[in-house]
Formats: C-alpha cells, sequence, structure tokens
C-alpha cells in the first residue's frame, strides 16, 4: 500500500529545486520535518477556497488557489501530477504538479457536463477518469483525458448509473470501480435531488480501456435511497464502500460495507449506537489495509469510526466536531474538520486558524 | 436553573430533603416528558393545522370530481378546478414541512411530482389518457404506478390539458373517471400523513422529545436544528427550485413553461401561499423566543425579510408567463428572490449560529 505513494525523500528532493525555493523558511522547514504530505480543499475564513498541501502537524506546504468549491483531490504519484475536482456541480478542475515544477492548469467540464468531485488516474499516469454528469439524458459518465497531452479530453464511457461519485482504479490497473450514488440533479436546479422515488444506486466495475461493464452490483430494493457515494481500496482486488441515506430521518439503514466483484455486496451491521453516530451520513472513508482496517467518517454525528476490515466489527470511535476528511497515514489514520482541525490517532493536532477543510483528506507522499 | 437559584436560598436540611425528592421522582422523568418547546409548538401550531387542511381539501375535491362524473357541466368543472386551487393551496404550506412522514413511501412525490424536468410525468399521464388504460382509474392499481402520476400534478394535466373540456360534457367518461382515482390517491395520502403526524409514538413525538435512546434526535439541539433547517433549506429550495425553474438569471433564460402549476394559472397563489406559510410557521414556533440576548436582530432580520418579500410576491397577478413579460413584475420578482436569499442566510447562517447549532460546510446537503 505504502508503494501507492511518493516515497517522502523523493518528494523533498523534488520539492526542493521547486515549493522548497519558493516557499516560505517556515514552510520549507515544515516539509523536511514531516513524514508524509496530505493534501484537502479548503475554504479559508474569508470565504476563498483552494486546495492545500499540508503535513501531518498540519502545517501548510503549498495552496493552490480555486475559483468555487473544491471537493476531491487525485494524485499520481510518480509524476507528481495531481489535479482537484469542483464540488458538483462544478465545471472546473484544476490541475497541479505536487511538487510545484509547473504553473496550474485548468480543465473545463465540456459541453453538458459537470464534473461531480472525483477521478482517478491510470497507473501510468497518461490518463486522468473524472465522475460527469450528462446532464440533459440524465446520465452517468467517466470523462477520459489525456494528461499528457495538456488534459485534452479524448472520450467518455457510461459509468453504468446514474449520479457518478466517487471512483478507484484496482490493483489490477484496467477496472475503475465507480459508486454511482443514484441521484439525478440537473445545474439548473442546483443541487436538488430529482429522482429520490425511484433512485437506484450501484457500484460498477468497468473496464476504463473500452468501457465495458464488467458488473454491476446493487442494493437490495429496500434499500434503494441508500446512496453509494465513497469508496476506498482493500488491497485486494475489492473495495469497501460508503454511503448517505436519502430517506426519512428515522430510519437506520446500514451505511458501508464491502465490495468485490463475483459477489454480492455485503453491508456491516454495525451496532445501533454506534449507526445512530453517524447521522445517515458516511462523508469520507478510507483503508489502511496495513492494518486491515477502514475508517468512516461523519461531520453531521462528530463520529470518526474505525472498523475491521474483515468482520466490521468497530475497533475504536472518537467524537470529534465536524469530522470528515480522513486518511490513512502509516500507522494508522489522520483526520481533519471543517474547522480546520487535524487529528491522529493519538491527539487532537490544533490546525490552521486559516483554513477549514473540505470533505476528503488525501496522503499523497511519504 | 430556577430549581437551583431557590435551592440556594432554603436551608441546608430542606434543600437536602428537595434533593433526595429530586433524585427519586422529579426531574430524570419530567424532563423526558418535556417536549422541545419550539418544534411543540411548531407542530400544534402549523404543522398538524396544515395536515388537516390538506386532508379536508383533498376530500372535498375527491367528491367534487365525483359530482362532476355523474352530472357533468360547465359549473360542476369550475367547482372542481376552484377546488383544484384550493388544494394545491393546502399543499403549500405542507409541502416546507419537508420532515418525517411525507419522506416516508415516497409520499412527497406521490402528492407532488416536481421537479419534472424531463417532462416524465406529463408523458406517462398523457400515455394513460391515450391508452385509456383501465388500470388507471382504479385508485388501488394507480397507487402501484408511477408517482408522477398519482398526485396533483398529473391531477392538474388531466383538469386542464388537451381535452380537459370534455370533462364538463361526458358522463362518467374515462377521463373523469381517471381524475377520481387520482384525487382518491391524493385523499388517501393526505389521511395517511394527518394519521402519521397524529400517532402518539409517532415522528411527532420523537422529534418533541430528543434522547439517547431516540434514533432520529439524540439531544434538544439536533431536534432544534432539524426545525430551523425546514426554514434554511426551505428558502433555498423556494428561491433556486420554485422561482429558479421558471424565473432565469436574465430574462433570456426564463421559462415559463416551468413554472409549477402554470397549467391551472395556480403558480402565483402557490409561491404568495408558500411564503405565507413560512412566515405562519415561523411564529408559531416562536423560534425568536430562543434566541439568546444580543441576537434579537436576528429576528428583526426574519421579519422585516417576511414583511418586505410577502408584500412583494402579493402585489403581482397574473399566470407565470405574465410575471416574467412584464418587466415591472418580472424586477419585483427578482426582489422577492433577493429577499428569500437572505432569509436564507438569516436562518441558515445567522440564527444556525446564535443557536449553536451544527452547520458546517462540509455536513450540509450530502457529497
Amino acid at each position: 500500500m505504502a508503494a501507492r505513494h511518493l516515497d517522502r525523500r523523493a518528494f523533498l528532493s523534488a520539492s526542493g529545486t521547486a515549493f522548497a525555493a519558493a516557499l516560505l523558511p517556515a514552510r520549507a522547514e515544515a516539509l523536511v520535518r514531516t513524514d508524509a504530505v496530505f493534501a484537502s480543499a479548503y475554504v479559508d475564513r474569508s470565504g476563498g477556497y483552494g486546495a492545500a498541501l499540508l503535513t501531518e502537524s498540519g502545517d501548510i506546504v503549498a495552496e493552490i488557489p480555486l475559483p468555487s468549491r473544491g471537493h476531491d483531490i487525485t494524485c499520481h504519484s510518480p509524476s507528481r501530477r495531481a489535479v482537484v475536482f469542483a464540488r458538483r456541480p462544478g465545471t472546473i478542475a484544476v490541475t497541479f504538479d505536487a511538487d510545484g515544477k509547473s504553473a496550474p492548469g485548468t480543465i473545463v467540464a465540456t459541453a453538458g457536463r459537470h464534473f461531480y468531485g472525483h477521478g482517478v488516474f491510470s497507473r501510468d499516469g497518461s490518463r486522468l477518469y473524472a465522475s460527469e454528469n450528462d446532464f440533459e439524458n440524465a446520465a452517468g459518465v467517466v470523462g477520459i483525458y489525456d494528461a499528457d497531452d495538456g488534459y485534452r479530453r479524448i472520450g467518455e464511457i457510461s459509468s453504468g448509473g446514474i449520479g457518478p461519485h466517487d471512483m478507484l482504479l484496482l490493483g489490477d490497473g484496467r477496472t475503475l470501480v465507480i459508486a454511482n450514488g443514484g441521484l439525478e440533479t440537473h445545474p439548473d436546479f442546483g443541487r436538488t435531488k430529482l429522482n429520490l422515488a425511484t433512485m437506484q444506486p450501484s457500484l460498477c466495475f468497468i473496464d476504463r480501456r473500452d468501457g465495458t461493464l464488467i458488473e454491476r452490483l446493487s442494493l437490495p430494493a429496500t434499500l434503494h435511497r441508500l446512496s453509494i457515494r465513497h469508496l476506498a481500496g482493500d488491497g485486494a482486488g475489492g473495495v469497501y464502500f460508503a454511503c448517505q441515506y436519502e430517506g426519512a430521518g428515522h430510519r437506520r439503514p446500514p451505511l458501508c460495507g464491502h465490495a468485490k466483484p463475483g459477489r454480492e455486496l455485503r453491508l456491516f451491521d454495525l451496532p445501533e449506537d454506534h449507526l445512530m453516530g453517524l447521522k445517515n451520513y458516511i462523508g469520507s472513508i478510507a483503508a489502511n489495509n496495513d492494518a486491515g482496517t477502514v475508517a468512516v467518517t461523519s461531520p453531521r454525528g462528530n463520529s470518526l469510526l474505525v472498523l475491521d476490515g474483515a468482520t466490521g466489527n468497530v475497533l475504536s470511535h472518537r467524537r470529534i466536531a465536524n469530522v470528515c476528511g480522513i486518511s490513512d497515514n502509516g500507522s494508522g489514520y489522520l483526520a481533519s474538520t471543517g474547522n480546520g482541525l487535524l487529528a491522529n490517532g493519538r491527539q487532537r493536532i490544533p490546525g490552521s486558524d486559516t483554513h477549514l477543510w473540505d470533505n476528503h483528506l488525501v496522503r499523497i507522499a511519504g | 436553573m430556577s430549581l437551583l437559584v431557590s435551592i440556594r436560598s432554603l436551608a441546608p436540611t430542606i434543600a437536602a430533603g428537595i434533593l433526595l425528592w429530586c433524585v427519586c421522582a422529579g426531574p430524570v422523568s419530567a424532563a423526558e416528558n418535556t417536549p422541545v418547546s419550539a418544534v411543540h409548538k411548531a407542530i400544534t401550531g402549523f404543522v398538524l393545522p396544515a395536515h388537516e387542511t390538506l386532508s379536508q381539501q383533498a376530500s372535498a375535491l375527491k367528491e367534487q370530481i365525483g359530482r362532476l362524473c355523474m352530472t357533468p357541466s360547465s359549473d360542476a368543472l369550475d367547482d372542481v378546478r376552484a377546488t383544484f386551487g384550493d388544494t394545491v393551496v393546502a399543499m403549500a404550506a405542507v409541502n416546507i414541512v419537508r420532515i418525517g412522514p411525507v419522506l416516508e413511501n415516497n409520499r412527497l412525490e406521490k402528492l407532488f411530482f416536481w421537479p419534472d424536468r424531463r417532462g416524465i410525468g406529463l408523458r406517462q399521464i398523457q400515455a394513460i389518457i391515450a391508452k385509456q388504460d383501465p388500470t388507471a382509474t382504479d385508485p388501488a392499481r394507480l397507487a402501484g404506478k408511477s408517482v408522477a402520476v398519482q398526485g396533483l400534478t398529473a391531477l392538474e394535466f388531466v383538469l386542464y390539458g388537451d381535452g380537459a373540456e370534455t370533462l364538463a360534457q361526458i358522463p362518467d367518461g374515462y377521463r373523469c373517471r381517471l381524475a377520481l382515482a387520482i384525487s382518491t390517491n391524493i385523499d388517501g395520502i393526505a389521511g395517511d400523513l394527518l394519521t402519521a403526524w397524529k400517532a402518539s409514538e409517532g415522528f411527532a413525538y420523537a422529534w418533541q422529545h430528543p434522547g439517547p435512546d431516540n434514533a432520529a434526535f439524540r439531544d434538544e439541539k439536533e431536534a432544534l436544528s432539524a426545525l430551523v433547517s425546514l426554514f434554511s433549506n426551505g428558502m433555498e429550495y423556494y428561491d433556486t427550485i420554485e422561482l429558479g425553474s421558471f424565473l432565469g438569471v436574465t430574462p433570456e433564460r426564463d421559462r415559463p413553461r416551468r413554472a409549477l402549476f402554470r397549467r391551472s394559472g395556480n403558480t402565483l397563489r402557490f409561491l404568495q401561499a408558500g411564503l405565507k406559510n413560512f412566515r405562519q410557521f415561523y411564529e408559531k414556533s416562536e423560534l425568536a423566543s430562543q434566541l439568546p440576548d444580543g441576537s434579537a436582530w436576528i429576528d428583526d432580520a426574519i421579519v422585516f425579510g417576511f414583511r418586505h418579500g410577502i408584500a412583494g410576491i402579493e402585489s403581482l397577478s397574473g399566470t407565470a408567463a405574465e410575471l416574467i413579460e412584464d418587466p415591472q413584475q418580472r424586477s419585483r420578482l427578482v426582489f422577492v428572490r433577493t429577499v428569500v436569499r437572505g432569509l436564507g442566510e438569516n436562518f441558515g447562517i445567522d440564527m444556525t449560529a446564535a443557536l449553536d447549532l451544527t452547520a458546517n460546510f462540509s455536513s450540509l446537503d450530502g457529497d
């Protein structure tokens, strides 16, 4: 799993020529001290948006300003290519080098499409895949971009359902896993959900090379309002998934589980009190496959749960106000909050006074 | 608080006695049985009456359509259409209570399938009429069909769309029996909603009595937060969907044919009723009394916003098309939109902060 992340020394040496040279002394020093580098979108206290690279102790290494609210960041560590997507229904994604070698660029969604906020690189870093909405036809698509050619859009494939959100690439390098949340939206109607009565969320496994639908996994009909939104790879050909419930607030459906092609979706049966603490809403999910655990966060319930990846048993629970971003940090997890705080397994790190962290935290080096 | 104050002023022995009584018999169960004040007032003062009115209107509509089918006439059709308008107005009040029973069993979508950007409901109800689908005139079987053909938006087409004039002419005709089945379905759902809100152990009780064992509301703040959210989300919905569906950012982007209930000419009545309902909901809940010292300005801002927003929308007249084709009317509608946005911030930001309720930017409407 650690191989996914750029070696810290490599990051530092690269940064030494670019970011670090341009960084304020305090920031450069922070980068030298750190064990790992993370990225997250943020809003600052004056209402400005951006994406930041930060250390585990909360020092900001670099900032990329954004014209509107960002969502997830995806990074191809070997090439340092990174992209931050606008939050849905945004039409902008900003590309940057994680080592700051070149100026950020912009991808503007093609006509009739908007981004959903997530995407993933091919293993060689030459292709970027982004979850998008073909909103006139209420169809989910995956936009394909040539990262070697200025992120030119070279095609699209069906996501296999309505409302694709998070996506990732399995270890085989060809299977995209896409969480089709099932919710129809249209820019003319803002973020209003237009099909709650008929929504059909699914988890689709799709061949990135030709768009072949390898398998579609669905929830039981009684859970058709359980929107599958976020994913974390299990490192063994499967994924953990996390959901947000769009049904009545006093129902308590299961909210997360595990999936693998060729098997039924498996939902984790959490104890009632922990389930209540998630308030029918998981904002982020991350796996620490060395430890065999998976972590989920709920900013509505101010809850962070760490589960046994095999059984779904709750291993630990913490109450952290507005916690949402979550990433493995090698030994365990680093969490970020909408109040600007970071927390790892041991302590709460009084983070930034200026940056309020958005939904997702991604480890990009170390 | 007052209990503590009074204890402090008493002789220690008596105080000890009172404390003992408290531990054995008093405040624990009393606290559990005391409903959250603003939620209680919102339910008894607004939610229940709103649902009773909708239920009564829906029954009246069903009966009138029954009479129209037996003895069709222009007058009978006019009566039905007038009652339909009153039912739409009654729906405007239920429409702002988007919590609890209406979110169960797709009730909201069944009552009121909108927005329908792709015209699904229109296509489906036209197909039913064209085929004279016999299963659609049976209310029980209609209830198993697409949610888009079960409610007020479908009934509007039956009563006002192409061919509706036959309702005044053909006794026991297909179209009238379809209208009767839809209105029967609406009446049934409205009745179910009212029953659910009145149920002694139902959602209303849970919302008023938060606690550690309550699946939906663990503490008073969560219950209060859900109430305030109805206003902040409701204002956003009114702005972006109910107005925004037909009132464009610029006149070139206006789309009068998308306006809600435009076919029956009830767009403005629905919008007027909606904003007035929000004010009544706010007043009945007495949310203002929850505001801490120093935050009274928020109530002032809300009262001001409602007064001017309602005055603005009440000064308008005509159909959806007339509202936006007349530049003066359109500019007043834009003014209303501006006021409603301000109200959204008063509830979603100002009041939420003043009451110390959770409203983190990561925790809002899902991503």
